[in-house]
């Protein structure tokens, strides 16, 4: 049977400020098909996506639908003409009952008299979730009631409650169980069967291996390959993904633990909270890695090591150099850390995994964001002139080559990875030697990604003590030289670095 | 979703381009826009509307007395709108501060034990509402609403307690403050580099400003979020006491409502100035300076041009809700971000 074009786009390009997202795509998606959509993080896959189903603009390029142009004003527009898209997050609204998520702006349909006839919204609500097999969620209940998985499979009804031609699948199986992905990898197969179109977006390669007929990767921005189903090969794709081999120096290339003498941060004993008793050690020129699972207190951790526990006992401590303050002389001593002011004085720096609500500041410029935090050390008797702020900012930028258009560039405009350089070049530009980084190369790209590493590897070189929080053990297992890991608020297994130490090997004290 | 690379930018060819850019600028930059363009205009229109007779040498001195307590309380009120707060008991603070600096007055005969009590007034009252509002975590708006009716209730029962009206007896004393529109120049420029200096070169303007576009970063990156609070408004009560003495020196006696609306006129006057109310980085003491000039030009142009007073407060109405309406139209123009 020959192959019918459903949606074709030609040179589709979108921008976001300075940053170009996604570059000269030309695509086709053909009726009966499972198109498969990979790329690495900021590779363009949602933002092409959310271009077809109408969430974003285009910059330039076209859009066909059936050979007809085709401009979406809309997600609701995009639902007229038959695409329909589901998204990562919940696109549920709390408070409604099912049916009426279901039928979120079309409850026109049920109009009898003014009212709206809910026996007959409901009849309908269940026609529909029938249809994907998800009796099991009753039509009248309050959406509350359910779950993350069971909301989507509503999403999913809704979706294909308007019979959807291309159907739009972005990442939403990453957060499912085994059984939720089953069902929803059926319903795309089903949706073949039937001749529609269905683009599937994940993160995980064997999944799209079995359920795709054709992947389409892309690498930053650019499409770089259609692959067909009987080319499938797992590290022909993964290099066709990143462009080079993956080996060797992308993480570390030593496996030599050694570290400085001096403890320069201990925590005795922290409970409170999401901890239990924790106790470590961090060293002058160490990176030690905490790894786990989001639950387990982890992130906590790096909170409390910053001054921003609720230690109900335990102390944290600090090692300050030897220092004036005011007229006086100090003498080299341990400082305990008891809030966000003693975490700062003693040159302890933080990056918290919500790094765009907590750490920076999105609307002010770079030049703010890296100055807020040495404000003390630009001063001169208090006096922050303008010309000792830019001289900071820009050494930063350059020290840390932050694209930007200036200094003077809201930091929201920047790609994640440039935002994490900002974060970096914050608290080191201040002279932080204590770096607390909970999920530094989170929403980060692969490039990026590569001078983090060697940039955490420089400072480790250089005597800085570095404490990396991360979900991501490969990272973990990669950059540390002794390696946490935690489990329900407490550390369960000690790695010291080592060649042969394995994911697996790791893994099973964190469940 | 984000790339890294940056298209090669077209060099600029000619004059006409770079007017362009100039111009997309100033189009982007929406509140300096509004901070100079509503300046001029109204600048403009006053002036031909009363055939000049807005720049004659009494009317200059008229402006000159209005201007000096709005603007003198506006740059101090930037201070609370930058980081994230509102205050509406800036009318009912001023009034009792006249109030006190008249019983001052008449007691001591000194100009310096006014000033003294009006600003240590003011900066009392303000901490009490930042520290009310800290404390049991209530929006600082409804905390200057129950200083307000505190502040209001005093004067009322003053003026209602004494049968003879509440005046300044010797008037000469203030009169400085009242007539010398010299006196009256410094003391702007004095309050407008002050605050200037407070807000762009030291610790608290840049944290302040900090705290009104994200507080959980400001506190993670050194902010006594608290604190920095507590000196902005403490710095809000010292110009707003100052600002007082020249109120009262020019009415001379204390009413039931004095200088109640002074809050909308402050308010008004910072929002023409292209200052967004909800604070962050882009607040600037400009916004509060060249927001009162144009807030006074407007209320004193339209009188002169013989605008019923009965219509005043209906355009300053409608002309709030135009600004409004631009800056609002501003945030729902950012730019589009990856999702």
């Amino acid at each position: 049977m020959e192959k019918q074009l459903f949606l074709e786009t030609r040179g589709l390009t979108k921008r976001f400020g300075e940053v170009l997202a996604v570059n000269h795509v030309d695509m086709q998606i053909f009726s009966g098909e499972i198109r498969g959509l990979i790329g690495e993080n900021g590779s363009g896959k949602s933002t092409i996506s959310s271009m077809i189903s109408g969430l974003h603009t285009v910059t330039s390029g076209e859009m066909f639908l059936k050979g007809e142009p085709y401009h979406p004003s809309g997600a609701l527009d995009a639902r007229r003409h038959a695409i329909v898209m589901i998204v990562q997050e919940v696109g549920t609204i709390d408070g409604l009952s099912v049916a009426e998520n279901i039928f979120l702006g079309e409850e026109r349909r049920f109009g009898k008299g003014g009212f709206i006839d809910k026996a007959a919204m409901i009849r309908e609500a269940e026609k529909a979730l029938a249809a994907i097999g998800a009796e099991n969620i009753k039509a009248a209940d309050s959406i509350n009631r359910y779950n993350f998985e069971d909301r989507k499979l509503v999403e999913i009804a809704r979706g294909l409650w308007y019979q959807p031609e291309l159907f739009i699948v972005d990442e939403t199986t990453t957060a499912l169980s085994h059984e939720g992905r089953g069902k929803i990898h059926e319903i795309m197969r089903e949706l073949k069967k039937q001749g529609k179109a269905v683009l599937f977006i994940s993160h995980d390669l064997p999944e799209l291996m079995e359920t795709c007929d054709t992947l389409t990767v892309l690498r930053d921005g650019e499409l770089i390959a259609n692959i067909a189903k009987e080319d499938f090969e797992e590290s022909f794709i993964k290099q066709t993904m990143v462009g080079r081999v993956i080996e060797g120096d992308y993480y570390r290339s030593d496996f030599d633990p050694s570290h400085g003498e001096k403890v320069m941060l201990r925590a005795e004993n922290l409970t409170g909270g999401s901890l239990q008793r924790i106790s470590l050690e961090l060293h002058e020129g160490e990176i030690v890695g905490i790894g786990g699972l989001s639950g387990s207190g982890m992130h906590d951790l790096g909170k409390a090591l910053f001054g921003m526990g609720h230690l109900s006992e335990g102390k944290v401590e600090a090692w300050l150099p030897e220092r004036t303050e005011g007229r006086k002389r100090r003498e080299a001593s341990y400082t305990e850390i008891r809030s966000i002011a003693d975490a700062f004085r003693a040159n302890i720096g933080y990056i918290s995994k919500d790094r765009d609500k907590e750490t920076l500041i999105l609307p002010a410029s770079i030049r703010d964001n890296l100055t807020i935090s040495a404000l003390d050390e630009l001063g001169n008797r208090g006096v922050i002139t303008p010309s000792s702020e830019r001289t900071f900012a820009q050494t930063q930028k350059e020290n840390f080559k932050i694209k930007c258009s200036s200094i003077n560039q809201p930091v929201k405009e920047l790609s994640g990875g440039n935002k994490q350089k900002v974060s970096f070049a914050k608290w080191i530009g201040k002279g932080s030697r204590i770096l607390i980084f909970d999920s530094p190369t989170r929403g980060v790209d692969i490039g990026v990604k590569t001078t983090m590493y060697q940039l955490l590897y420089r400072l480790k070189k250089e005597g800085y003590a570095i404490l990396i929080i991360s979900e991501e053990l490969p990272e973990l297992i990669g950059m540390s030289d002794r390696l946490l890991i935690m489990k329900d608020g407490k550390v369960t297994k000690e790695f010291v670095r080592d060649e042969n130490l394995t994911d697996s090997a790791v893994i099973e004290y964190m469940i | 979703m984000k790339k890294e690379r940056t298209m090669p930018s077209e060099a600029p060819e000619q004059s006409a381009g770079k007017l362009r850019s100039l111009w997309e600028q100033l189009i982007s930059d929406r509140n300096s826009f509004i901070r100079y363009g509503g300046f001029a205009v109204v600048l403009l229109v006053f002036a031909l509307s009363t055939g000049g007779r807005l720049f004659s040498s009494y009317n200059l001195k008229v402006l000159m007395s209005q201007i000096t307590p709005l603007l003198i309380m506006s740059v101090g009120m930037v201070f609370i709108f930058a980081h994230g707060g509102m205050d509406i008991s800036v009318g009912a603070v001023s009034g009792l501060c006249s109030l006190v600096s008249v019983y001052v007055l008449n007691a001591t005969g000194s100009v310096l034990a006014v000033l003294l009590v009006s600003i240590l007034l003011a900066v009392l009252c303000y901490s009490i509402n930042c520290l009310i509002s800290e404390f049991f975590g209530l929006m600082s708006t409804i905390s200057s609403l129950a200083i307000m009716f505190a502040a209001r209730g005093i004067i009322t029962f003053n003026v209602a307690q004494t049968s003879e009206a509440i005046r300044i007896q010797q008037t000469k004393l203030l009169s400085v403050f009242s007539d010398s529109y010299l006196f009256m120049a410094l003391a702007c420029v004095l309050a407008v580099l002050v605050t200037w200096f407070l807000f762009s070169f030291t610790k608290l303007g840049k944290q302040a400003r900090a705290i009104g576009d994200n507080p959980l970063s400001a506190r993670q990156s050194g902010a006594n979020v608290n604190l920095v609070k507590l000196l902005c408004y403490v710095v809000a009560g010292v110009c707003i006491g100052f600002a007082s003495v020249f109120s009262i020196a020019r009415v001379g006696s204390v009413s039931e409502n004095i200088g109640s609306g002074r809050e909308m006129d402050v308010i008004i006057a910072v929002i023409l100035g292209g200052m967004t109310l909800s604070g962050g980085c882009k607040s600037r003491i400009s916004s509060a300076v060249i927001g009162s000039i144009t807030f006074v030009l407007l209320s004193n142009g339209l009188s002169l041009s013989g605008v019923s007073s009965l219509y005043v407060s209906l355009i300053k109405g409608a002309l709030f809700l135009i600004i409004v309406f631009l800056t609002l139209r501003q945030n729902k123009n950012v730019l589009e971000l990856p999702r």
